[in-house]
């Protein structure tokens, strides 16, 4: 039986052999808990745990600096809550039969956790690295985070 | 110049800069004026460069520079010469070396592509259910707009642009994605055709799980920056004739679908903004960019002037985050992109110059609307480089109103005290209120001062007035708040998101 854990590992080694991923790694192979990383979206490197035992992905820290309860926090929850939404494309909307996304604020830094069966696993991976994208190039793409990713992500002003 | 040089580099512009030097013989004795060394000047901004040195090989340099120019990817091209060449004079061809006469310098032939290449790039076509073509520089310069259009229809392909022009592929077709950008995010193939100036990985925001493929007419670039599926190399029109002889006819409805919602989702957005925006001009008695852009797509697009009439060069830094939004390309040609992949501060009324000059001689495709007037948009930064270069549009008669957004600041002025920078914050900013228009007067130009929304329509209306029938240029001097660029206005300054509409380096 293929583990979990080959699951999750091979889907993402797949982005990071067409090249989407940079710089990445894993560590804590062989444990319940697989910890990656990878370079994609911005300067600071992206941070994925995966719990086998608990079958979930979390998407460690992806946002820093925002305060529980912000604009920013509740903008945030909402917006994946809204991943499925029958407003969203059918073959980008997450299936909430299927994988159950939490938000965890902590020391005001936003992290995202993806639960899931274990016959979902790839597909979990896949989801979570959709998530990714979509928090970078929706999220903050079209809110009012110029200057957020300008103090916190370090992005050029221009 | 050494910046509009850098400006051409980067947006791949075939311009042949000229430019003399003291004479060889008087070398090393800093006799007179302006010794300088020029070709290391403009290293890493040009194509091709040569100092010219001996008279009688002129003609040659001359072919070299236009075989430069004329094929492959283009970029600048810098010649220098010396006092004893252009005193040269020659009476005969054959005092010239190597003359031969100027129907066998150079070909007129363009790569084709593998037929086993385009095979699977139809294979690849035909498995996606979105697939997305991003038409880019090349295809502007091999006048590959019909063959895009007649493949895209073809087979049910959504067509975006990433260039330093606009409107190759219309903004008004059903299969258009650039102003869909939720449909650029769903996109499962890329066809990135003539994109000259590569994004690196998330620079473009189409999603992880799309596939690459990449026609381009220099093969040494095809993988550079971004992995690829699938690399052609051909020139973009020969490409376009390929595949659409290969490709078969086909509808993807809910691709059709999608992409319409993307379109009504980014112009609710923008009415969302709109709507902000007059509040804020209310709240502050100013005029707030969105309502500028707003007013200008009506003005141009959907009263009396007809819509793919009116080319636009569209500039400006903070200003131009939102007046993009509101811009249309239904042509070729229609919006110039000056901040292109440089984001060179200051140009933008000087290449409102050259852009008018080429409408009002009706130029390429500015044919059909020679003589039309145009417009241009810039920040009171960037009119402070090239406000003189109103004493040229009147001079010339080119007829151009340049909206020139006043906030009293430099774009990046948050940069001051905002991120601690205290001490440095008087850098950033002008005096207030500045009446720039009274410069472009001064020079022979019309004046206007927008300060509330209700004052911009009527100053576009007579400043068309003036330029259409008189070839009067116009400065429109709107007069915001630096404020807006802070949290206390969201959205503030818009990201940008490329490829499409919004798209400012790319």
């Amino acid at each position: 039986m293929i583990e979990i854990s080959d699951l999750v590992r091979s889907e993402l080694q797949t982005y990071a052999s067409r090249g989407i991923f940079q710089n990445f790694s894993v560590s804590n192979s062989g444990s319940k808990n697989l910890k990656f990383k990878f370079n994609w979206l911005s300067k600071k490197p992206f941070s994925l745990r995966l719990n086998t035992e608990k079958c979930q992905i979390e998407l460690q820290d992806v946002l820093p600096a925002v305060h529980f309860r912000s604009d920013m926090d509740k903008a945030f929850r909402e917006f994946l809550g809204s991943r499925s939404a029958l407003s969203v494309p059918s073959h980008r909307r997450l299936d909430e039969n299927r994988f159950a996304i939490h938000v965890k604020n902590r020391h005001q830094n936003l992290s995202v956790i993806v639960n899931f069966s274990k016959e979902d696993a790839t597909k979990a991976a896949k989801i979570s690295i959709n998530l990714l994208h979509e928090i970078f190039n929706n999220f903050l793409a079209e809110g009012p985070y110029q200057n957020y990713m300008v103090e916190v992500f370090n992005e050029p002003e221009e | 110049m050494i910046m509009n040089i850098g400006a051409a580099n980067s947006a791949r512009t075939p311009l042949l800069v000229i430019a003399s030097n003291k004479t060889i013989g008087e070398d090393d004795t800093e006799h007179g004026i302006q010794t300088a060394y020029q070709q290391s000047q403009t290293d890493g901004l040009k194509k091709w460069g040569k100092r010219l040195i001996t008279p009688n090989r002129i003609y040659e340099y001359a072919a070299y520079a236009f075989r430069q120019l004329k094929t492959g990817v283009p970029k600048p091209v810098h010649l220098d010469f010396h006092g004893e060449i252009s005193r040269a004079r020659f009476e005969e061809p054959g005092e010239l070396q190597y003359y031969y006469d100027k129907t066998r310098y150079r070909t007129e032939s363009k790569a084709h592509p593998n037929p086993a290449d385009i095979t699977k790039a139809v294979e690849m076509i035909q498995r996606a259910e979105r697939p997305m073509i991003v038409a880019s520089t090349g295809v502007f310069y091999d006048k590959a707009w019909d063959p895009l259009l007649r493949v895209a229809e073809k087979n049910d392909i959504a067509v975006t642009e990433s260039a330093p022009m606009r409107g190759h592929f219309s903004d008004g077709h059903y299969l258009s994605a650039s102003t869909g950008l939720d449909a650029v995010r769903s996109a499962d193939l890329v066809v990135l055709i003539g994109q000259y100036c590569m994004p690196s990985i998330g620079e473009f925001a189409f999603g992880p799980d799309a596939k690459w493929i990449r026609i381009d007419p220099d093969a040494s670039d095809i993988g550079r920056n971004l992995p690829i599926d699938l690399g052609i190399v051909s020139s973009e029109k020969a490409a376009l004739e390929a595949l659409e002889d290969a490709l078969p006819s086909r509808t993807r409805q809910s691709w059709r679908d999608e992409l319409a919602a993307a379109r009504k989702a980014f112009d609710d957005q923008s009415e969302e903004y709109y709507n902000l925006g007059l509040k804020y001009s209310a709240d502050t008695d100013s005029i707030h960019p969105a309502v500028i852009g707003q007013h200008l797509h009506d003005f141009l697009y959907t009263g009396d002037i007809a819509p793919e009439q009116t080319t636009v060069v569209s500039g400006g830094y903070g200003i131009g985050r939102y007046t993009r939004r509101y811009l249309r390309g239904f042509r070729p040609g229609q919006i110039c992109n000056g901040a292109y992949q440089y984001g060179a501060i200051g140009p933008d009324i000087g290449y409102a110059v050259g852009v008018g000059a080429a409408v009002q001689n009706g130029v390429g495709p500015q044919a059909p609307y020679k003589g039309a007037p145009i417009f241009g948009i810039t920040g009171d930064a960037g009119a402070a480089y090239s406000i003189m270069e109103f004493e040229t549009l009147s001079k010339y008669r080119i007829p151009t109103i340049m909206i020139v957004y006043n906030n009293n600041a430099w774009g990046v002025w948050t940069s001051g005290a905002g991120r601690g920078a205290v001490r440095a914050q008087h850098m950033y900013l002008f005096q207030e209120n500045l009446r720039y228009e009274k410069i472009a007067e001064a020079l022979g130009c019309n004046g206007e001062y927008v300060t509330s929304p209700d004052q911009m329509t009527p100053a576009l209306d007579r400043a068309y007035k003036l330029a259409s029938d008189e070839g009067i240029s116009t400065l429109i001097n709107c007069q915001g708040k630096k404020e807006f660029w802070t949290n206390q206005y969201p959205p503030s300054m818009p990201r940008h998101f490329a490829p499409g509409a919004l798209a400012y380096y790319k």
